[in-house]
């Protein structure tokens, strides 16, 4: 005997009595079968068949005894009964199977992926928290200080914290805000977010440390000689191995130094989701990176708040106290909304009232999912009806041997049970995989700590189940209801579509339109987005800086980046270099202004910005001078006559139709009048951030101008020849020796510092284009099973007709015109739904309108190609059928 | 109760003139249903072992002369004979209806 490795691997199998006693016959007789040789034909037969073998001898029970059967069969006999027959049926036509467990797994794992997803964003608490419910995030409730909207509001005021934490009915209070440092260690730089939480964070949350403490209320007063942080587990574990000896250790962040005192459990993300590495004390923090200012400034909302509510105490006469306090907290003469309230939101985010635009499209992904299942189902449904077409003849023998309509219908509902266990097995695994990694890209670099579990798993099983069941069913019963006599007499009128086939081809296309028009949509969004004229020269490197250690005002800052900007400017590889207080796209920064001979000038969110700059900041960025001069060295000076540039939109809205030059804007604050700052010259508009649907108006000053209280520059930019990408290294580090007391952040380039403010385009763009060609690749496999199988079964047809001479279109035109024309039709259908649905994702469109014609058009194409290609395999195939071949299947 | 599945049927059918070996059996069944029953090997003596267990086929020592020694030859009992035609007789009497009721139709 040939003994080969995998044979005996194969053999393990097999029930060991079977093995013992029939294993080598069937070894022979497969090598009979194939005349000796032993070729990858021979070992996938021979593995097909020990697999089969197998799983037959397991489910006949033991040692192979003929199972007899009773004369009145218990229910329990016969659901077994079922199973079996199930199983034999699926087996013995794989490729139904295959169809019908991967389209569900398809849809099916989209949504489990899609629900893991939405379960984490808008229905779980953060992992940690104790008793969540009564953990609220507070809000005010009224006009926004900036835009004037009434709105909720979670930014708060320091004097507004002060004012809540005398509430009395609250079981805790805390502060926190996020911000983005830099740590330092042997001389590296890199950023970390940090969280700034008053000492009562952690136990109003009710969380423990996982290696030492938290801090402590001694730890977070404004004076504190040692400031101390607490790690996250995750960065702990990536930085330091996990090692506990970094308890004690000293680090660099941001512009002071920390002893570290604690860490923070696994997983522990404070209450939001994005990643944390750094808690500092609230208090001390703030001081070190921000002076004091903030405690008692009224206009500088930089932070929120939550509370733990008292859980056998009403929250109602909390609240209105919390918004009494709040309310004689605001001062008088403060441009604040006295009808204001607090509000108490819950903890987890989607449910707030502000939801975030992750939620947005995490939303709209959960609603295409289940489009996908629709398209699954409709798909399945049609595949069961097929298959009950296929059996109507044996469906017809059983019923007159006597086997009900009830007997039927438990039978297909088995195989449907059956082929929802494996595709909701196959759906789990799917979602398992994907789900974290998807979760990553909606929410940059959050983890998805828990993936799956049993109860996932059951959801996943409930809607494969259901799916099945409504995809089998009405297949089920009307396969059920068959005529014994028409059956036999197999004309072909039975096989015409029906009405429900018919219904399902249509409802099928109409949904893969909509997909494929909401996917068309978001890649116009972002190509919009990628050539988007931004107004200015996206190729220049960007260097922001930072100061080393210690409490540095602005003006030390400063200073320093003075002989950096010289040093760069003379270097080899720069064409030009600027400073300016702000990369453009990153952030607004606005003085008062006022302009003698102007009508107004709007104040607020259509208010005039500043950047302060040096010279030769609008030829290094590219930002066309329309009239007049640019600022030049000379300005840069505090006994400078003070001058400005100013947007072309600022010139036409402030003195339209006539003459900016020369004018005079008053800017700083009301007593004593500022002196003149006289417009020099007009310059073309930027997009305040790269998103903006207009430009804004933009004035542009330099630093030491009189009117310019803060740091005046904080970043360069720099235009340099050649490549940027190979420039950034010897520019960072003749940066670096320039002026070692500054910390170089970041040497980048303009367009890849905007790029993260693309990303919500990018991933809706990329998410719902492979939602769109889930759905189009079960659409089109729908298509094809659908015509293929009507071709089968109307071989007999075709073929007299062949014989009969009809020509090939017509015999095309016979087999498949009727489904395209109804596949053309959920075209039509689907092309109205998606612009009317369309609508709804207006909000997550960026200069792409709903009813964009080359989107319907490109959807248009694409599904009659796809179309085509899917009704030509089967229509070829039925116009060279042989009559002879085809008379004979009958 | 002397029950019997198709593939039971058949293959009574296929050992019942003479004794007959695995690839032998495959082919004979095969040729008898028209090429409509390809059994696979293995599911091929899971039915046998069957079939042996009920007493309707036994193992045969008697090797064709000149054949290989180590393949297994399966003939019919006579047990096994009167079952596979008791089936028969109860398919063809159903099928028999098949004939007059398609007339019927065909006149309506």
């Amino acid at each position: 005997m040939h003994e080969h490795a995998l044979w005996r691997l194969l053999r393990t199998l097999l029930p060991k009595w079977y093995r013992a006693t029939y294993a080598n016959d069937v070894f022979r007789t497969h090598l009979d079968a194939s005349r000796g040789k032993t070729g990858l034909r021979f070992w996938l037969r021979l593995t097909w068949d020990v697999l089969l073998t197998s799983v037959q001898l397991r489910m006949d029970g033991t040692s192979g005894t003929t199972v007899t059967r009773p004369q009145r069969a218990s229910p329990f006999d016969v659901a077994g009964q079922n199973l079996r027959l199930a199983i034999r049926g699926l087996i013995n036509t794989p490729s139904f199977t295959i169809a019908v467990v991967l389209t569900l797994a398809l849809g099916i794992g989209a949504n489990t992926t899609m629900f893991t997803i939405l379960d984490r964003l808008l229905l779980s608490a953060p992992a940690h928290i104790v008793n969540p419910e009564q953990v609220r995030r507070i809000s005010i409730f009224g006009k926004n200080p900036f835009t004037g909207e009434t709105s909720h509001n979670s930014a708060l005021t320091y004097p507004d914290y002060r004012a809540l934490t005398s509430v009395t009915g609250f079981a805790g209070i805390a502060a926190r805000g996020t911000r983005t440092l830099t740590l330092t260690s042997d001389g590296v730089s890199q950023h970390v977010s940090t969280e700034f939480a008053t000492a009562s964070y952690f136990p109003v949350l009710g969380v423990k440390p996982a290696l030492g403490r938290f801090f402590s209320p001694n730890e977070d007063k404004l004076e504190t000689a040692e400031p101390v942080a607490v790690l996250s587990y995750g960065f702990w574990q990536r930085q330091f191995g996990g090692s506990p000896e970094v308890l004690g250790r000293k680090l660099d962040v941001g512009k002071g130094r920390y002893t570290v005192i604690g860490v923070a459990p696994r997983g522990f993300t404070g209450i939001d989701i994005s990643p944390v590495d750094f808690w500092l004390p609230f208090h001390p923090a703030a001081v070190i990176e921000s002076g004091r200012d903030w405690v008692d400034e009224y206009g500088w909302y930089w932070f929120d708040a939550i509370a733990r509510v008292q859980s056998d105490r009403p929250v109602e006469p909390v609240v209105d106290m919390a918004t009494a306090r709040y309310l004689t907290g605001l001062s008088s003469g403060r441009d604040r909304d006295a009808s204001a309230r607090v509000v108490l939101n819950p903890l987890v985010s989607g449910r707030g009232p502000e939801p975030r635009p992750e939620m947005q499209v995490a939303q709209a992904l959960g609603a295409l999912a289940f489009l996908v299942l629709l398209i699954a189902c409709a798909n399945v449904a049609n595949l069961f009806l097929a298959r009950g077409l296929q059996r109507r003849k044996q469906y017809a023998v059983l019923n007159a041997l006597g086997i009900g309509r009830a007997g039927l219908i438990a039978q297909v509902m088995t195989e449907a049970f059956v082929l929802a266990a494996l595709a909701s097995v196959l759906a789990y695994y799917i979602a398992t995989i994907v789900a974290p990694t998807l979760f990553k890209v909606i929410l940059v670099d959050a983890e998805l700590a828990r993936v799956g579990g049993l109860r996932v798993l059951l959801m996943t099983f409930a809607a494969t189940l259901i799916t099945v069941l409504l995809a089998g069913l009405i297949p089920a019963f009307r396969s059920s209801q068959v005529n014994v006599l028409e059956a036999l007499r197999s004309g072909r009128s039975s096989l015409r579509l029906s009405w429900l086939r018919r219904g399902l081809l249509t409802m099928q296309a109409a949904l893969s339109v909509i997909l494929l028009v909401g996917a068309g949509l978001f890649l116009r969004s972002l190509n919009e987005a990628h050539e988007r004229d931004l107004g200015l020269f996206t190729d220049a490197l960007t260097i922001q800086l930072e100061m080393n250690g210690g409490i540095i005002g602005g003006d030390e800052l400063q200073a320093a980046i003075y002989p950096v900007l010289e040093r760069l400017q003379q270097h080899p590889l720069v064409e030009s270099a600027a400073a300016t207080s702000l990369l453009p796209f990153n952030g607004l920064w606005g003085f008062r202004v006022r302009a003698p001979d102007a009508d107004s000038i709007p104040r607020g969110p259509n208010g005039p910005m500043v950047y302060t700059v040096t010279a030769d900041y609008f030829r290094t960025l590219g930002i066309p001078l329309l009239r007049g001069r640019g600022l030049t060295v000379s300005d840069d000076s505090k006994s400078a006559p003070p001058v400005a540039v100013i947007s072309e939109l600022m010139a036409r809205r402030l003195w339209p139709g006539r003459e900016a030059l020369g004018r005079c804007l008053l800017i700083g604050p009301e007593k004593p009048t500022p002196p003149c700052t006289t417009v020099v010259g007009i310059v073309g508009n930027v997009l305040p951030h790269v998103t903006a649907k207009e430009p804004r108006m933009f004035y542009y000053l330099a630093p030491r101008h009189v009117g310019v209280q803060t740091a005046g520059a904080q970043a360069l930019v720099l235009r340099v020849k050649g490549n940027p990408d190979n420039a950034i290294a010897p520019l960072r580090s003749a940066a670096q020796s320039a002026a070692p007391g500054i910390r170089f952040v970041e040497t980048i380039k303009l367009a890849d510092f905007i790029e993260p403010q693309l990303r919500s385009w990018r991933l809706g763009a990329r998410l719902l284009t492979a939602f769109g060609l889930l759905a189009l690749i079960v659409a089109a496999s729908g298509l094809y099973s659908l015509l293929a199988f009507d071709v089968t079964q109307r071989r007999f047809e075709l073929g007299l007709r062949s014989a009969l001479g009809a020509p090939a279109p017509r015999l095309i035109r016979a087999t498949v015109g009727e489904e395209i024309l109804f596949a053309c039709a959920g075209v039509l259908l689907g092309l109205i739904a998606a612009f009317w649905l369309a609508r709804a994702i207006q909000e997550l469109l960026f200069q792409v309108k709903p009813a964009d014609p080359m989107v319907y058009a490109g959807v248009l194409i694409v599904l009659l190609a796809v179309s085509t290609v899917a009704a030509a395999l089967p229509a070829w195939r039925a116009a060279r059928t042989d009559p002879r071949i085809a008379l004979r299947s009958e | 109760m002397n029950e019997l599945t198709a593939i039971e049927t058949v293959l009574l059918a296929a050992v019942s003139d003479r004794p007959r070996y695995g690839y032998e059996l495959v082919e004979r069944m095969s040729e008898l249903t028209d090429g409509r029953v390809q059994v696979r090997p293995g599911n091929l003596y899971r039915v046998l072992h069957r079939l042996v267990q009920r007493g309707f086929v036994v193992e045969s020592d008697v090797a064709a002369p000149g054949e290989d020694e180590r393949r297994r030859y399966f003939g019919a009992t006579a047990l096994g004979r009167r079952a596979a035609a008791a089936e028969l007789a109860m398919f063809t009497r159903v099928l028999k209806r098949a004939p007059a009721l398609k007339e019927v139709l065909s006149d309506a």
